[in-house]
């Protein structure tokens, strides 16, 4: 982030930061106050300004914040903005969208705390650093061929090095889907943990549900055939996806291979479209 | 209603269920330890367990496995016959330890009623005689596909079959000379054994006579006991045939003969045979509820009394 460059002030907040990210807030509290200049004494700043004014007249949401580039976009009903040292930490309210275009990376919630900065060689905040989200999460992670969605009642998502974190808690359900748009996989759970990434297969390299888990998986090779595994732990994780703890599994349309139950854990592997090529059991003690 | 109980019955006692069939007609249970899985790109499911017993049913087969451990393949196909049903059956079995196979055709005729009613097929005829074979080996393989397989015993087995049922039959008034028909029951116990030997199955049999054939090695040991009751006759009539002979074959088709190989004895205490015979060779002829009709020696028969039963209690 550059330190040079045009300061804008929240009227609503009061707060201020620098930079050349586009931050318009109409719906800034209190309502129809937009963000504008501290101190608009430059050429520059009132060209920037000429771009802000556009957002604020055609934004379908009152809070807008894009970075230099238009790599990260941020829109929510209501918004408030705090200056940090790397860049900006924002507590939004009302259909809130953070897209990320270079970690293709989408997230939708009713209201969201999140932390942005800017990545290596940006000019402005167009990371996200932390974003905490509550009331219906609905995160998107996509890849070069496949996405990965997530829901939950609550999340937090961390961004590492080359990935990034999410916890997410109540109501929690990854669905994969591949290039084709078809679904190929559904895995719910109480909670849980998803490790995103762009450059890995489906968007996902890890996942770990809490139970009680389900998940649904398309079998290689038919059109319709499904088989559905119960558990009480999910673990996802390179191809494969393993769940434990009283498992059943049972086919359906054409992957009718009948109902396993009673056992251990089993491992499901995935070819490289996501979809089920074979899945191996193990139960040991019991009658 | 009796087919009903005689499932649910066979629910309550299985245990904890490893593996159902989409159908139920085949499942796995009562299992301690277990491994496995399904292989999409060949349809199989393999397994592997072990029981105190494990307690495999196939029910549309009226095939009952009780055995220590198993390790096995559960194929689906097409049906032999509808081409439209996908059915699951065994492929492959191979059990160690004390195990005891049972075939009942009661329990094979109450899924079939029960599969009839579930696909609308039409019902099977009604169960006229029950059949019971036990099979009781130290270990045994099984492979088959959905239209027949073939038991292996390569140690020492015994082989039981009970058979218990009802007829019609024509009997001579004596004073008149006329015939009547009376209800005779009957019923037999037959056991073979051996030190090794194969037995063929048609699972799908739907004259619900699942063990189509056999071959017995290692001096096999073949005993029958008959026991006629019949109607208006106060004294049920009781025939016994042991036989013991080199090699025993088994043909439970429509012929349904026992054939003994190599150093044949034969003794009977009955009105169809009474004595001891030896040779070389024999086949005895049995009827569909196990009672022997008619046995031929080669060889060489030594001290021989056959007497043969005909229609209506006479002999000839």
């Amino acid at each position: 982030m550059r330190k040079t460059g045009m300061e804008y002030q929240s009227e609503a907040t009061g707060r201020a930061r620098k930079g050349e990210d586009h931050l318009s807030g109409r719906g800034a509290r209190p309502h129809g106050q937009a963000l504008v200049p501290a101190r608009p004494s430059t050429r520059r700043n009132a060209w920037l300004l000429t771009l802000v004014l556009p957002g604020l007249v055609f934004a379908q949401s009152n809070f807008n914040y894009s970075d230099a580039k238009g790599d990260l976009a941020i829109k929510a009903k209501d918004g408030a903005g705090a200056i940090l040292k790397d860049g900006w930490k924002f507590d939004l309210k009302g259909n809130v969208t953070i897209s990320s275009r270079t970690e293709k990376f989408n997230l939708q919630a009713p209201v969201v705390s999140a932390t942005i900065v800017s990545a290596k060689g940006s000019t402005s905040p167009n990371q996200v650093k932390t974003a905490t989200a509550s009331g219906g999460v609905r995160l998107t992670q996509s890849s070069t061929g496949a996405t990965s969605n997530l829901q939950s009642q609550t999340a937090t998502y961390t961004s590492g090095t080359n990935s990034a974190t999410v916890q997410a808690r109540g109501a929690v359900r990854i669905q994969n889907v591949d290039n084709r748009k078809r679904e190929t996989m559904v895995a719910t759970g109480s909670s849980g943990t998803a490790v995103l990434n762009p450059k890995s297969k489906r968007g996902l390299d890890s996942a770990i549900l809490n139970g009680p888990v389900r998940v649904e998986v398309v079998q290689s090779g038919t059109g319709s055939g499904k088989a559905t595994f119960t558990g009480q732990k999910l673990t996802l994780r390179n191809n494969q996806i393993t769940l434990t703890g009283n498992v059943k599994a049972t086919g359906s349309g054409s992957s009718q291979f009948g109902n396993l139950s009673n056992v251990d854990s089993v491992v499901v592997d995935l070819n490289d479209n996501g979809e089920m090529t074979r899945f191996q059991f193990r139960s040991r003690g019991g009658a | 209603m009796k087919g009903m109980v005689l499932v649910a019955l066979a629910i309550l006692t299985q245990g904890r269920v490893l593996f159902e069939a989409p159908d139920r007609s085949l499942s796995i249970a009562n299992f301690s330890e277990s491994r496995g899985g399904v292989d999409f790109e060949t349809g199989d499911y393999t397994f592997w367990a072990t029981g105190k017993p494990l307690r495999i049913d196939s029910n549309l087969q009226g095939l009952h496995i009780e055995s220590p451990e198993v390790d096995g393949i559960i194929g689906r196909g097409t049906h032999p016959v509808d081409k439209n049903r996908i059915i699951t059956f065994a492929r492959q079995l191979d059990a160690k330890g004390d195990s005891v196979v049972t075939f009942d055709n009661k329990v094979q005729h109450a899924a079939l009623v029960e599969h009839a009613k579930k696909f609308k097929l039409d019902p099977p005829a009604p169960l006229e005689t029950s059949r019971v074979a036990i099979l009781k080996t130290h270990s045994f393989v099984y492979e088959g596909d959905q239209a027949k397989g073939v038991f292996t015993m390569p140690n020492a087995f015994t082989l039981e079959f009970r058979s218990e049922g009802t007829s019609l039959v024509e009997i001579k008034d004596g004073q008149s000379e006329e015939t009547q028909k009376v209800r005779k029951r009957t019923e037999s116990f037959a056991t073979a054994n051996g030190t090794s030997g194969t037995l063929d199955l048609l699972p799908l049999e739907q004259r619900l006579r699942q063990i189509q054939g056999g071959h017995i090695k290692g001096r096999p040991k073949f005993h029958i006991t008959l026991v006629e009751t019949t109607e208006g006759q106060p004294t049920p009539q009781t025939s016994v045939l042991d036989a013991e002979a080199d090699e025993l074959q088994l043909s439970m088709t429509e012929t349904r003969t026992v054939k003994l190989i190599g150093n044949v004895v034969l003794t009977g205490t009955s009105n169809a045979y009474a004595g001891k015979t030896e040779a070389d060779e024999a086949v005895i002829t049995l009827d569909e509820n196990m009672k022997p009709i008619y046995i031929r020696f080669t060889g060489a028969p030594i001290n021989s009394r056959i007497r043969e039963n005909k229609p209506g209690g006479q002999q000839r």
